[in-house]
């Protein structure tokens, strides 16, 4: 018996109709650990070289970890995976909510969905009864209006997760939606279930999960929750949440603001965790087993309507506020509650939109082309403008590609303004005066996203402006956090109340019977960020080094105004970064693993895959 | 002579006196928060929350007084 673990893996494929429960090998957890490690190596192995990632061929992978589901603190993180739309290349993101937990006392502990379906369906997961049912009276519906509605029609003890009419369009950075309010918000996984015609997934599970010593493991998690809550300042950490960060972002001149232009926004005070947590907050909301709860359920009367929205947390304000200078949290959070409802990630919704006003701003768009107002701080613009993304309504349907399509799309040196890696839109943290946060964006495997190395403490205690060391931090910071993503729980314990990594070990120990050291899990964790990063390469064509580069706005443009002005890291510096990085991870100078690194790893199928397409 | 006691959390407290989360500082005359900190070599950005003694979120110039205990925190990583 594989404790901590459902011990299945549940296979729906929706051209056929087959559903089959699958047993998960002991290689499976031992090497890849869960979620994230599920996902890559799924995916990697199943999905045909060269697969469109919105046709039948692709395949979504459904993952939750060991940890997730049981008496610990922050057990309730489960991974959406796919073949992004967005990049091309691998594409994750996690998610809180409670479908982590759900799915394994429904029995599985992961989900691949393949092929399409002919109308709108939803998976229907009742423990061993699963359909494919008909989701035409939800289809075209917002992301959380329809959870509303499968909740009524199936029953509160259901846990659900949607995709909005951006899903169902195809926006290549549509969004999975949960809880209301939760996402799996990157790489455009919502858009590979739309193709699907997949419009929700509805669990319910009342089985156990087995670990060694039930007693034990209630004895272990209920002594680490009072190790979280005896954490000096455990309370200051709830009332803001995440966006708590935003004062502190400007304050150091990294808060993504008007495109990127700068990185100091002057009315962060009125955008900033204080005004969320004292003006629209009604109260604090956790995912399965938290407890520190970083969701904020908001309320705020906008646009003649009166909504509840969970947030906005710090990335959506900076994407949404500083980004798009929308000055006040009500504006933030009533463009949130669009966004999620339409089921647009917000990081890549701000960005885009962004992109759009500094084009028509520079003319290299006209008025006439966008076909409707699009001013810096206006939210009537930025609403409009989501849902004609979100329905691919005139020029809506070019941004609904993201911003590196629509600067191909729209020329006259646009490509500058597009602030993306490998076509993932950069999230909160503007990288001018931040050579290791600029490193992790570059060499994120998913493309321009933070959480896999939030290194800009790192730099300010090293220096801003020295390029030493800087790798080895990254490439530190890219095994240990998405472990987390491979365990299906939850980082913010760790990184933000600092409940310590040890503590892991025994929870581990305690579910699953099996002792890891932080070494063991650091292998894992380099094998499944050598497999992503091959199955990019062996995905697109080109890749490599040249996907690996900043937007030129990084590299050519001091900033402009705030505590960074003047900051910029050049072309040659980010070689320098690149190189190092390359040479620490195993992999040549073009960005490629070495096979004896993927020998190292177990991944010898991936060197031979790879050599056989002259990609090594 | 005065006793302050910095505690932290997270990652602060790798930059501690040996990655410990409490530090007892001792100087002969009241100081901020700001120079205490100095006193350790750890840079102000670091630092996004002060609580005082009594709980309430201070700044980096709140003095605290002898024997009380100043938690300082850092940043939160994002969402």
């Amino acid at each position: 018996m594989l404790y901590g673990y459902a011990g299945k893996i549940l296979r729906v494929n929706l051209t056929t109709g087959n559903i089959k429960a699958e047993p998960l090998s002991e290689e499976m957890a031992r090497d890849y650990i869960g979620g994230r490690g599920f996902a890559a190596n799924i995916l990697y192995r199943e999905i045909p070289a060269g697969t469109d990632p919105l046709s039948p061929a692709n395949k979504v992978v459904v993952a939750a970890g060991p940890l997730s589901g049981l008496f610990l603190p922050g057990s309730g993180k489960i991974t959406f995976a796919s073949k992004s739309p967005a990049t091309g290349g691998y594409g994750d993101s996690n998610m809180g909510g409670h479908m982590a937990s759900e799915l394994k006392y429904a029995g599985y502990d992961a989900i691949i969905i393949e092929g399409a379906a002919q109308k709108p369906s939803y998976l229907y997961i009742d423990d061993d009864h699963v359909e494919i049912r008909d989701a035409s009276k939800y289809w075209g519906k917002g992301a959380m209006i329809s959870e509303r509605m499968i909740l009524d029609d199936l029953g509160e003890d259901f846990r659900v997760a949607t995709i909005g009419p951006a899903g169902e369009n195809l926006v290549k950075y549509a969004c999975v939606s949960h809880d209301f309010g939760r996402q799996s918000g990157r790489t455009g996984i919502a858009a590979v279930l739309g193709s699907k015609k997949v419009k929700a997934i509805a669990i319910r599970g009342t089985q156990t999960i087995p670990v060694p010593d039930p007693e034990k493991m209630f004895e272990v998690g209920g002594r680490m929750y009072e190790i979280c809550f005896a954490k000096p300042g455990f309370k200051e950490w709830t009332p803001d949440g995440t966006a708590g960060v935003t004062d502190w972002v400007n304050q150091i001149g990294a808060f993504p603001t008007k495109n990127f232009w700068t990185g100091y926004f002057e009315e962060h005070k009125n955008i900033n965790g204080q005004s969320l947590s004292s003006r629209i907050k009604v109260l604090d909301k956790g995912c399965f087993g938290c407890p520190i709860p970083c969701g904020k359920y908001a309320k705020v009367d906008m646009g003649g309507q009166s909504v509840n929205v969970e947030g906005p947390e710090y990335e959506t304000i900076a994407l949404l506020g500083g980004n798009l200078m929308l000055d006040s949290i009500e504006k933030v959070a009533y463009a949130n509650y669009v966004c999620d409802e339409l089921g647009l990630d917000t990081i890549s919704a701000g960005n885009v939109i962004a992109f759009a006003m500094e084009c028509l701003e520079k003319g290299v768009i006209t008025r006439e082309q966008v076909g409707q107002e699009l001013r810096w701080g206006s939210i009537d613009d930025a609403v409009k403008m989501m849902h004609a993304i979100a329905n691919r309504k005139g020029i809506g349907d070019v941004l609904a590609e993201g911003v590196r399509y629509a600067a191909e799309k729209f020329g006259g040196g646009s490509e500058k303004y597009a602030i993306h890696v490998k076509g993932l839109e950069w999230s909160g943290y503007e990288a001018r005066y931040a050579p290791s946060m600029m490193l992790a964006y570059i060499t994120c495997d998913l493309g321009g996203h933070h959480n896999r190395a939030w290194a800009i403490t790192h730099d300010v205690a090293t220096g801003r402006d020295s390029l030493v060391g800087k790798a080895d931090k990254v490439i530190e910071l890219q095994h240990v956090r998405p472990m987390f993503d491979n365990l299906g729980a939850c980082r913010l314990q760790w990184v933000e109340i600092g409940f310590e990594l040890d503590h892991y070990i025994e929870l581990i120990e305690t579910a699953t019977g099996y002792h890891y050291s932080w070494e063991d899990l650091m292998k894992v964790s380099e094998r499944v960020w050598n497999l992503t990063r091959s199955f990019s390469l062996r995905e697109i064509g080109d890749f490599g080094r040249k996907y690996d580069y900043p937007p030129a706005r990084f590299m050519e443009e001091p900033m402009p105004t705030g505590p960074a002005k003047g900051k910029y890291i050049p072309r040659k510096q980010i070689d320098t970064l690149l190189d190092e990085y390359y040479d620490k991870r195993g992999w040549n100078r073009e960005g490629k693993p070495k096979r004896e690194t993927l020998d190292s790893l177990k991944l010898g199928f991936v060197a031979d895959e790879l050599a056989s397409l002259g990609r090594l | 002579m005065l006793r302050i006691t910095l505690q932290t959390r997270g990652y602060l407290q790798q930059v501690f006196p040996d990655k410990k989360d409490t530090v007892v500082v001792e100087v002969e005359r009241p100081e901020a928060v700001r120079a205490l900190i100095a006193r350790l070599n750890i840079h102000p950005d670091l630092v996004m929350v002060v609580l005082s003694g009594d709980g309430q979120r201070r700044d980096l110039d709140y003095v605290p007084g002898d024997g009380e205990v100043v938690t300082i925190l850092p940043p939160i990583s994002g969402g």
